[in-house]
């Protein structure tokens, strides 16, 4: 069965599949079996996946499957809550099934982040133009989101939110284009310039306050399969009314910063190192500090421009 | 991971299977397989990987070596310099003193 765009199936086969776990979505590199029964997740898929790739039956075996199902038996059915299923145990705080869709981003992080060995990752948004790609590497809180969005405005092609992923073989990151995740008061400033038709409905109290997710679009994920070259890598760390700077890193700081953001760096050892030193080599690295997106924006597009991007 | 005490008589060596070496800028930058770490080195730390690598040596043997490699005089780069250096590297990994040859 081909793959097909989300938005030409009902609802009810979406919902019917996702249920019997035969949904398999294919983003980028990685195909994926979703299973869930919460009403929430049917209408999340069917409005933030909706160019997403999809087959509503089950004909391979896929990296990764996520099951948002509830923790245990008394929790299906009283006083209801969920909790991603990777396949494989790991902490996860139940939620209340409204929150299923986090769940799922949850449960989807966590399998790239702690299975893939195929590529070198990093927690980074990773944005790219038809040379190359920006990396952003920064903490929780640091805007990467916030500002790959505002990028996604200037033409720049969604790689992914949440993940860098370095190929061992060229040293060229891949896309993941899934929705980008936005907190607090980044889902207004997204909204303001992203514009309301292309962000989900808000999820109040989650564990990390409002969430909300910018949809990624059509043309990101039919370009899902071309990865790109890192040209520039940031490391941006927003301080509230900051004087904006901009410093160039030699190469060995950036290196020694993005270590720390791989989630399996010391778990792939020399592919990584030999491929992380490529990239690093081809890039030109910058920390930059902001106090608004605006200011986030002119420095990474002046950069981008002197980087020939 | 140090060993020590160490004597004049201690021969050191690296172990080029254990350890990658990349230049990076004007560093370099190398990956430990057995801990997984990766150091940056400056050129005195590599000029001693490089001479330890080619085969063991005492201090006193592998020091014209170095210096040479770096292109110094030993009033330029110290004895206390280079020993100091030899003892960082061995806290790391990157060199050890070799067993039964102190």
């Amino acid at each position: 069965m081909e793959f097909q765009s989300l938005s030409v199936f009902s609802p009810k086969k979406v919902r019917d599949a996702l249920r019997q776990g035969r949904l398999e979505m294919a983003l980028g590199p990685f195909s994926m079996r979703l299973q869930g029964a919460d009403k929430s997740l049917t209408s999340f898929l069917l409005d933030v996946y909706r160019d997403a790739p999809v087959r509503l039956c089950l004909e391979d075996v896929t990296d990764v499957t996520i099951h948002v199902r509830a923790p245990n038996f008394l929790r299906k059915y009283i006083r209801r809550q969920v909790i991603p299923d990777p396949g494989f145990i790991v902490p996860a705080v139940p939620l209340p099934p409204t929150l299923a869709p986090l769940a799922l981003e949850m449960g989807l992080n966590l399998s790239v982040a702690l299975k893939c060995c195929r590529f070198t990752t990093f927690h980074a948004a990773v944005v790219g133009s038809d040379k190359g790609c920006i990396l952003i590497s920064a903490n929780s809180g640091g805007g990467k989101s916030t500002l790959a969005s505002a990028l996604m405005e200037e033409g720049y092609r969604l790689f992914s939110d949440e993940f860098g992923l370095l190929d061992h073989g060229n040293t060229v990151l891949h896309p993941y284009p899934r929705p980008v995740s936005l907190k607090g008061q980044s889902i207004q400033i997204v909204k303001n310039f992203a514009g309301v038709e292309w962000m989900s409905k808000t999820l109040s109290g989650t564990p990390k306050g409002d969430i909300a997710y910018r949809r990624a679009r059509a043309s990101d994920i039919a370009s899902a399969n071309q990865p790109l070259p890192a040209k520039l890598i940031l490391f941006p760390s927003f301080q509230e009314g900051a004087t904006s700077t901009t410093k160039e890193i030699s190469k060995p700081e950036a290196l020694m910063k993005l270590i720390p953001s791989s989630t399996n760096y010391h778990l792939l050892g020399e592919p990584a190192f030999t491929s992380l030193v490529r990239m690093v080599s081809g890039a030109r690295a910058y920390e930059i500090t902001y106090g608004s997106t605006a200011e986030s924006l002119r420095i990474t597009t002046e950069l981008a421009e002197g980087t020939d991007l | 991971m140090a060993a020590g005490p160490y004597s004049e008589r201690t021969v050191w060596a690296a172990n080029k299977e254990d350890t990658l070496l990349q230049s990076l800028d004007d560093v370099t930058v190398a990956f430990h397989k057995t801990s997984g770490d990766t150091h940056i080195l400056n050129f005195l730390s590599t000029a001693i990987i490089n001479v330890l690598t080619e085969g063991a040596e005492t201090f006193s043997s592998a020091r014209p070596k170095i210096l040479s490699k770096i292109q110094m005089s030993s009033e330029d780069c110290s004895d206390a310099i280079i020993v100091a250096t030899f003892l960082e590297l061995d806290d790391v990994g990157l060199i050890s003193p070799q067993a039964g040859r102190q």
